[in-house]
Formats: C-alpha cells, sequence, structure tokens
C-alpha cells in the first residue's frame, strides 16, 4: 500500500518550526531591505493563463510548467518564475505612469525540474522596470549585494556576464539559430572540447572561432576586461565589455569590489536576458542561489518596450548556505506559561494579557500539565 | 579542502596516474582499500571513491569539487556541470546496434523498441529525429535484448565493437564519441579558483605530455 496521505507531495516540503522561523526572518529581512531601497511589494496570483508564459520572448521548457484547465477550457499555468507575471501587470496597469518601476515580492514559483526534485520553491526578488543603462544594472546588483549582506552571508560571489558580447561575435558568422544554441549549451559549460568540434564542423571564420573557444576561459577579476576587449569583433562586443566595465567600476566605487567576478562565457537563460545577467554563488550549496540579469525584450510581449532588470533569490538555498556557514540561529523568544487555578484564572489571564502587550509569548495553563523548563519559562499563579 | 570524486572501475587507474602526474600524492588512493574517503593532506585535497554513474551528482550538488566521469555517465545525468578537460582515456562510441535491413514485421509494435543503459541519451538521439520509440531500460547485457526479440535495437557503450559482432548484431549509427571528462561544480570553480585553477592547468600540461 501507498501510504501518500503520510507523505507531502513529490517536490514539495514542509518547513518546521525551526526552519519556518528562519524562513520568515529572511524574507522580512530581504523584504526591508528592498523597501529600504525604494522598491514597492506586490503580489500576483499563484497561476496565469499559460500565455503569459507562451511566447517569444522567453522559451519555457513546455513540460516543466505545472498546467491545468479553466471552467472554460483554457489553459492556466502555475507561475514558473514572477518575472513573467510582473511584467504583465506592470505593462498593463502600472507603465502609463511613465516613471521607472521598483518592485519587488516574495513568493512561491512552482515547475517540474528535472535536475533537483523540488517543483515548489519560495523566491524572493526585484524587478526595476523602465529604466536602462548600466545605472539600472548597477543598481539591482548592489541591491543584491545588500541583500546577502543583510541576511549575514559572508563569503559569496556575484559573478557577472554580459550576453552581448556572444551575441556580437554570433553576428560574424552566418550559423542556424539551432547551432547557436547549440554553441551557447557549450560556452556555458565550458566545455571548450566539444565546442572546437562543432565549431570546426561548422562555416565559421578561424579567427571567430578561436575567439568563441577563448569565451570558455574568459573569466576571472577584473583583468577579464582587457583580455574581452582585446578579443572584441565588432562594436557589439566593444559595448559589452564598455557596458559590464561601467557597471563593475560603479559598484567597486559602492564598496563592493571584493564580492565581484566576471565571466563573459556565463549564458545561462540566454533567450531572457539581454544584456548584463549575474549570478549569486557561495560554498555550502553546489548551485547558484540569486540570479538575474536584464530582459529588455520581455516587456515587449505585453504591449511595452520598456526596458528592465532585476533578479531572485532562492530562499531555501540562502537557508542551506546560511547554515552551512554557521549563521542560521534560533531567535524565537522562549514561551512564557503561567500556571494557574480556576480560582486565579481572571487575574492570570490579565497578567497574560499584560505580558504579550509587553512582547511577551504566553500560554495559560489551568490543567497543570508538564512544562519542560529547558524550553518554558514557568510562572505559577495560585 | 578540494574534494575529488573519483569513479572506481577502469577510469580509476588512468585518473591515479593522471593526478600523479600533476604532483598530487596517490599513495594512499594505491593501497588496495576499502575506504571510501582517502587524503592528500599535504595538498588539501581528498578523493572520494564513488560509483561512475554517482559521480556527476557529487559534483552536481557540491559535495565534491570536481570529477572525472565517462561522457556516456554525464551525458546520461544531463546536470549543468562545467565539463572542462576531454582526458581523452577510456575512448568509445555509444552507438545503435540491431540486425541489419530488419523491420520488425509485426502488426501490434510500429514503434521502434529500443533496449539501453542510457534511457536518456537514447531519447535525446531519437527526440533530435522526432522518431516515436519506445525505450526498455536494462542494466547489462543489452545485446541480449534484439537476439530474444526484447527489442528491435539497442542504444550502448560500444569499444572494439567485438561484442556486438559476435553477438551476431552490427553498428547500424554512430550517436556521439565518448571518453573520461574533468567536471567542475559550477559554484566551486568561482569559490575555489586558486585551487582549481592550477590544477586544471597541470593536468592540462600532463595530458599533453602524455
Amino acid at each position: 500500500m501507498n501510504k501518500l496521505k503520510l507523505q507531502a507531495p513529490v517536490g514539495t516540503g514542509d518547513y518546521l518550526p525551526d526552519e519556518c522561523a528562519e524562513k520568515r526572518r529572511l524574507e522580512q529581512t530581504l523584504r526591508e531591505t528592498f523597501q529600504m531601497s525604494g522598491y514597492d511589494e506586490i503580489e500576483t496570483p499563484s497561476y496565469e493563463y499559460y500565455d503569459v508564459f507562451m511566447h517569444d520572448a522567453v522559451q519555457y521548457v513546455q513540460e516543466n510548467i505545472i498546467k491545468f484547465f479553466d471552467a472554460r477550457g483554457r489553459i492556466l499555468a502555475l507561475r514558473p518564475d514572477m518575472t513573467g507575471p510582473i511584467a504583465r501587470m506592470a505593462a498593463t496597469k502600472l507603465l502609463e505612469q511613465k516613471r521607472a518601476l521598483r518592485l519587488c515580492y516574495v513568493g512561491n514559483v512552482y515547475g517540474f525540474k528535472s535536475n533537483e526534485g523540488r517543483s515548489e520553491y519560495t523566491q524572493a526578488g526585484v524587478e526595476l522596470i523602465g529604466k536602462a543603462g548600466a545605472e539600472a544594472d548597477a543598481e539591482v546588483i548592489a541591491l543584491a549585494i545588500r541583500a546577502l549582506l543583510a541576511v549575514g552571508m559572508e563569503n559569496f560571489k556575484i559573478d557577472i556576464g554580459q550576453v552581448s558580447f556572444f551575441k556580437g561575435l554570433l553576428m560574424e558568422t552566418d550559423i542556424t539559430e539551432e547551432q547557436a544554441e547549440r554553441i551557447r549549451l557549450l560556452i556555458d559549460t565550458k566545455n571548450s572540447v566539444e565546442l572546437e568540434y562543432e565549431l570546426s564542423c561548422m562555416n565559421v571564420d578561424r579567427e571567430i572561432i578561436t575567439t568563441l573557444l577563448e569565451l570558455t576561459n574568459l573569466f576571472g577579476g577584473v583583468e577579464v576586461l582587457d583580455r574581452a576587449k582585446a578579443l572584441a569583433k565588432n562594436e557589439t562586443c566593444i559595448q559589452a565589455v564598455e557596458n559590464l566595465k561601467e557597471v563593475y567600476d560603479m559598484l567597486c566605487d559602492f564598496g563592493y569590489g571584493q564580492y565581484l567576478s566576471i565571466d563573459f562565457g556565463l549564458l545561462n537563460n540566454f533567450n531572457y536576458y539581454s544584456g548584463i545577467l549575474f549570478r549569486g554563488i557561495a560554498d555550502g550549496v553546489g548551485v547558484p542561489m540569486l540570479s538575474g540579469g536584464r530582459y529588455d525584450e520581455l516587456l515587449r510581449e505585453f504591449g511595452s518596450d520598456a526596458p528592465a532588470t532585476g533578479f531572485a533569490i532562492g530562499i531555501k538555498e540562502l537557508l542551506v548556505v546560511l547554515e552551512s556557514q554557521g549563521m542560521l540561529k534560533d531567535e524565537r523568544q522562549k514561551v512564557t506559561v503561567i500556571k494557574c487555578r480556576p480560582q486565579t484564572r481572571k487575574r492570570s489571564y490579565a497578567y497574560a494579557q499584560e505580558l504579550r502587550g509587553a512582547g511577551k509569548r504566553v500560554i495559560l495553563d489551568m490543567n497543570g500539565a508538564e512544562y519542560d523548563a529547558e524550553y518554558y519559562d514557568i510562572i505559577t499563579f495560585e | 579542502m578540494l574534494t575529488i570524486a573519483l569513479a572506481k572501475g577502469r577510469l580509476a587507474k588512468y585518473s591515479i596516474e593522471l593526478f600523479e602526474k600533476c604532483s598530487i600524492d596517490t599513495s594512499e588512493l594505491r593501497e588496495d582499500t576499502r575506504k571510501l574517503v582517502v587524503y592528500d593532506k599535504k595538498n588539501d585535497t581528498r578523493f572520494v571513491l564513488v560509483k561512475p554513474s554517482d559521480v556527476p551528482v557529487y559534483v552536481y550538488r557540491g559535495v565534491a569539487d570536481i570529477g572525472i566521469a565517462g561522457k556516456d555517465t554525464l551525458l546520461e545525468a544531463g546536470l549543468p556541470l562545467y565539463e572542462m578537460l576531454d582526458l581523452g582515456y577510456a575512448a568509445c562510441k555509444i552507438c545503435v546496434a540491431g540486425y541489419e535491413n530488419k523491420g520488425n514485421g509485426k502488426i501490434t509494435s510500429n514503434r521502434l523498441r529500443v533496449a539501453t543503459k542510457y534511457p536518456r541519451v537514447a531519447k535525446m538521439h531519437y527526440d533530435s529525429k522526432g522518431e516515436d520509440i519506445e525505450i526498455i531500460k536494462l542494466n547489462g547485457s543489452i545485446e541480449l535484448a534484439p537476439i530474444l526479440d526484447l527489442s528491435d535495437v539497442i542504444v550502448d557503450i560500444v569499444e572494439s565493437g567485438n561484442t556486438i559482432r559476435e553477438n551476431g548484431l552490427s553498428i547500424l549509427e554512430d550517436i556521439c564519441t565518448v571518453s573520461a571528462r574533468l567536471v567542475v561544480n559550477q559554484v566551486s570553480l568561482k569559490t575555489k579558483a586558486d585551487a582549481i585553477t592550477p590544477l586544471i592547468g597541470r593536468m592540462k600540461q600532463a595530458l599533453e605530455e602524455m
């Protein structure tokens, strides 16, 4: 017999009090950090019409989206990210105000993922919509760094890339979209051996092949910018390097140089991002805990031409990293038990309320139950 | 500390030789031991010995920073890892094999039946051709499947092709070539660059000299 009623569904999980308390603390800290930087919190529905996620700007993997039907047979989708719904909301309801929008959220997103078991996970993040340029990119990356510092993260890196450099190189070839996708994947996994083989089978200029191969190796500190500049093949590549340099310099002036690394081979979620992209990494969890970037094409799908950038933090990954860095601490206040008898309950109840008003967590016990002094402060009311 | 996941079995011998050439102390690795974790204290490195198909899992999850695994294993795992070096050894091919010129002639089966240890690789191969197939997952002696009419073809790793031929089958299609690869966790490459970058450099050099 399958005892399903005893289990949480595959891909989901419970947060027990210890973990839930820490999760809330992180969420609250992140929310405050975002709000103190001028971002307003919003909420969108847990599910959308499937159409919100089916368009040219972003290619979601169809089978990863959890779908169902509404009463009229239309396809609904549990949101696989927050960016799509926020783009829809911003383009249709907020952007007429013609000023930059700074929005933040804490919410659950859903999707079947083959690599990791989970299909429901909490993200906290921001979107800066209606603002182009290096200044906006630096603003959200600085906010990402402040958010990680605010939750107590110590050792982490923000790895920054610029997809236009790769796009610029592609312009110098006439390979098909399918071939470009294969090359992108090989660069993103730094697989120079197979990349060399693939490129040798395509009709690509020798010099461009060398440069594309070099992309798998174009990561590290600030010196990478000079190497990239020397490899630039056209105006698009040059602008990509200059854009990244501008962002990098700004973040150094903000005092965050130590957290930065550069990787021009960073090409994940390629069809999403149109410029700067970045992710936050730390020892303790093998996968990035934060990812974001500029997505200037997406709003067009919803009838607006606003540029946009943003990031999302995976709360579970953050919890795992913080625990491994010894930064998770249960800060819940001990509960006070007031033990009383029926004769004293009137006074006891009033006293309990007084303590609660003063910020104590209080329970009232009239049955003489046992409480372990290790976990409770006990007051006896005779 | 750097953690290296090594596949037990045929890959291990070559891998140990390679690390030796990169001035890693492999003496503990060479001992006939049942230990699953062995150390090179001088280089602040430890090796974990795992089943070949588990190497990508250890590296993806970040409990090992780097690993050596066959490309076949990596393809089957399909995990996002940095695949940074082709170590060249344990080279072979993944092929489709079966009887030549034999349709299956069955009224009740109009899909190609594919027996394999590599369901993901087989699926990717036939997906790329838009072909509708039925996968039969086996764990060994794959060549038996077409002989007993369990499947029409097999997708398997082929070294010399002897086993295929001796069982009266032929290679029908090459899917890809595979060999031992160095994989690196995407976070570790950046957070432990001081240890990993020079090691990869030394490995590259050792490979060129071999």
